[in-house]
């Protein structure tokens, strides 16, 4: 039997077999790891933050339950993802927001960027993304996180959301278009990143 | 367009960092701690009322006083010849108490066994 020390420096499959057999102190250690990555993935789909949290503790109480469905073929981080945006999808539509996939308003969507570089590049990444997804019609913003944050293909979205095909892939496209006008390097920046608009 | 979709793929997969991030893993252990908890006292509490059934088939079945009557007509318990017992036994039993005694001892079983998978772990 692994010791309560060691769970820390083991692998994520690892955990998760254990956590199979019965070890709740190695699923948490999963939580710990991945807790942050799930509460950020339901704040991004548009959950406020206390609904987040308890989406995301819902979904890690529904991943222990279903432990033995994950076979390491993907991350685990990725498997309670999908797991917690289906979660959310529910949330969202028993909430009565179903009708919203139908109208898109246009938000003000002028570009921006904070231009930081080196080790804050990255938090900078995640705010320009938050702020970024924040501009975004809900409908698109679901779409798009569901699809590229949660992991869910289009016809995955599109039935967890119980809409057609076509709406969620212009959503989907729509939200991708204003976030690339957002989330482009400023003129004269010069980033290995800078792209050409088509 | 392949070029941005990776990029918001990376970009996704940054979570971002929370001051509680220890504070919410601690909420969902003691959470999945408490549902276990309750789940072995529901097992736990249905292994004991099907064991107090099956100890109430037995009593009302009236084995006690098969036994009696065994001990009584042997000159010891151990030499009873344990076909004959066996016999006499289920000749007192109808084939329906028989059933239910059988299943009560089953949950018997089932409820010491709980009992005892229970206290290994706790130990």
């Amino acid at each position: 039997m692994a010791l309560k020390s060691t769970l820390p420096a083991m692998h994520d499959v690892e955990l998760a077999a254990l956590a199979a057999g019965g070890r709740r102190d190695a699923f948490g250690e999963l939580v710990r790891r991945h807790g942050s990555a799930v509460r950020g993935l339901l704040r991004r789909m548009g959950a406020q933050a206390a609904t987040a949290d308890d989406i995301a503790q819902d979904a890690f109480l529904a991943a222990f339950e279903q432990i033995t469905d994950f076979r390491g073929d993907g991350t685990f981080q990725a498997w309670v993802k999908r797991i917690a945006a289906r979660l959310y999808v529910r949330h969202w539509r028993k909430a009565a927001h179903v009708d919203l996939l139908a109208e898109t308003p246009e938000p003000d969507d002028a570009p921006r960027h904070d231009g930081e570089d080196g080790d804050a590049h990255r938090a900078a990444m995640r705010i320009d993304l938050d702020e970024a997804l924040r501009s975004l019609a809900e409908p698109e913003r679901l779409c798009v996180s569901l699809c590229y944050g949660g992991g869910l293909s289009h016809a995955e979205a599109a039935e967890a959301l119980n809409t057609p095909l076509g709406t969620v892939k212009s959503h989907v496209k729509r939200g991708l278009d204003k976030l690339r006008r957002r989330l482009a390097p400023p003129e004269g920046d010069g980033g290995a990143e800078r792209r050409v608009h088509g | 367009m392949a070029e941005f979709e990776a990029r918001l793929d990376k970009m996704f997969a940054e979570p971002p960092a929370f001051e509680d991030a220890g504070d919410f893993a601690g909420h969902v252990q003691s959470k999945l701690n408490r549902n276990w908890a309750t789940r072995r006292l529901v097992i736990g509490a249905l292994g004991g009322i099907g064991g107090l059934i099956g100890v109430g088939q037995i009593v009302s079945s009236g084995v006690v006083g098969h036994m009696k009557s065994l001990a009584q007509g042997a000159p010891g318990f151990a030499s009873i010849d344990i076909r004959h017992w066996h016999g006499h036994l289920n000749a007192g039993f109808s084939p329906a108490t028989s059933g239910a005694v059988w299943l009560g001892l089953a949950a018997v079983g089932i409820a010491l066994a709980l009992a005892l998978s229970r206290l290994i772990e706790d130990l």
